[in-house]
């Protein structure tokens, strides 16, 4: 299954607004989890429902970012020392510390791409007002392929001054609901239990 | 009634304005994807450019606004909203925009142009988000990271603003925009 076919099975299967849900509370779980072993349990499943999602990954991005963070935070020696490599000091504090950190900062970016997606639609007038610019978006985004690099300043005003002189009031309809009935529950059940499992993670080792 | 119509319609104006300037900044956003980077980590920001233009076109309300729209639509369109890559972007932005408007506010068109409004706009963003990288990611390291990014800040701002100056003169649709906002 490709990555395409694996979005568009995610897609089927979560209803938008519940799944972003869902990703918040589970933000919030993590933040709450108190131990390193936890977050690094999370980092894992948020992982794996990335992948599932059919959001691009870059595995060598992730490590170099998470070594970035943890390496900063050796800088400033914390705690007892535990190997030296150069000038570079490894200290206990600093390295859980450090871990810790980049841990929390990829488990959030991974649940962030599994829970959210351009089908997502917000409530109020700043729903409707985000809605608004997602449709000029669209209209704006084909004209992509006319944009060239020689001309790159020409041809962003001619797509500009073609888009906003269209009549942007008309509604584009929500985008139909395809999920079938099994699914949905199907869907929103592993939502639940999800959730359920990431709100029992806070209690396990106190 | 023919002037309260007028004031509705000047009002739909802005926000239609206001949320074409989303939708450009999500597109710029997604060109910009496309571009190959000089040196990792680091970006032009060219969906900074309708915050850019903004500044003279909306009232303080709609440029809050639309801050914050752009914001939670690249975070959104990105799937980061959840974590601190969202958080870094609202602060750098926030943060920018106000120093550019707090700058417009005090000097006019012809004494700061765009390539300085975005300057400030860019060491401003880069300060904010430092600081937040001292809180949540780096601690106290983050300061070794100061001057770095204070240069790329200057650099990128330099070269988003002169691409703005550029954009500025020649864009038909800033004109028309331009004509709008004034009612």
């Amino acid at each position: 299954m490709d990555r395409a076919q694996r979005r568009e099975r995610w897609e089927g299967l979560f209803p938008a607004g519940r799944l972003a849900l869902t990703g918040a509370l589970l933000s919030l779980v993590l933040l709450f989890q108190p131990s390193l072993e936890g977050r690094a349990v999370i980092l894992a499943a948020a992982l794996t429902a990335a992948w599932l999602s059919g959001r691009k990954l870059s595995p060598l991005l992730t490590l170099l970012v998470m070594a970035g963070i943890v390496g900063a935070n050796l800088l400033v020696p914390l705690g007892r020392k535990l190997a030296s490599w150069g000038p570079l000091v490894i200290t206990e504090i600093a390295l859980y510390e450090g871990l810790t950190k980049a841990v929390t900062f990829e488990a959030l970016v991974f649940i962030s791409k599994a829970c959210l997606g351009p089908n997502l639609r917000l409530p109020g007038p700043f729903g409707a007002f985000f809605a608004s610019a997602l449709r000029t978006y669209e209209r704006i985004l084909a004209y992509k392929g006319k944009i060239g690099a020689r001309s790159f300043i020409a041809d962003i005003d001619a797509a500009l001054v073609a888009v906003y002189g269209e009549k942007l009031d008309t509604m584009i309809g929500e985008p139909m609901d395809s999920r079938s009935a099994p699914a949905s529950l199907r869907g929103n059940g592993y939502l639940i239990a999800t959730t359920l499992l990431g709100l029992a993670s806070l209690f396990i080792g106190r | 009634m023919s002037m309260m119509n007028s004031t509705r319609s000047y009002a739909e104006g802005r926000a239609r304005l206001a949320s074409f300037l989303a939708a450009l900044a999500f597109f710029l956003s997604a060109v910009e994807y496309m571009l190959p980077r000089p040196v990792p980590f680091m970006r032009l920001g060219l969906a900074n450019l309708p915050i850019l233009l903004a500044v003279d076109l909306l009232p303080f309300g709609s440029y809050i606004t639309l801050v914050f729209v752009k914001v939670l639509g690249m975070s959104i369109l990105s799937g980061s909203l959840f974590s601190y890559v969202a958080l870094f972007s609202l602060a750098g932005s926030l943060a920018s925009a106000l120093v550019m408007r707090g700058l417009r506010f005090v000097a006019t068109e012809r004494r700061v142009s765009y390539v300085g409004l975005c300057v400030a706009g860019a060491l401003a963003s880069n300060l904010a988000q430092v600081a937040l990288a001292r809180v949540f990611v780096f601690g106290a390291s983050a300061r070794y990271m100061l001057p770095a990014f204070l240069g790329l800040g200057l650099i990128s701002g330099l070269v988003l603003g002169a691409f703005a100056e550029l954009f500025a003169l020649n864009s038909a649709w800033l004109r028309q925009a331009k004509e709008d906002a004034r009612g």
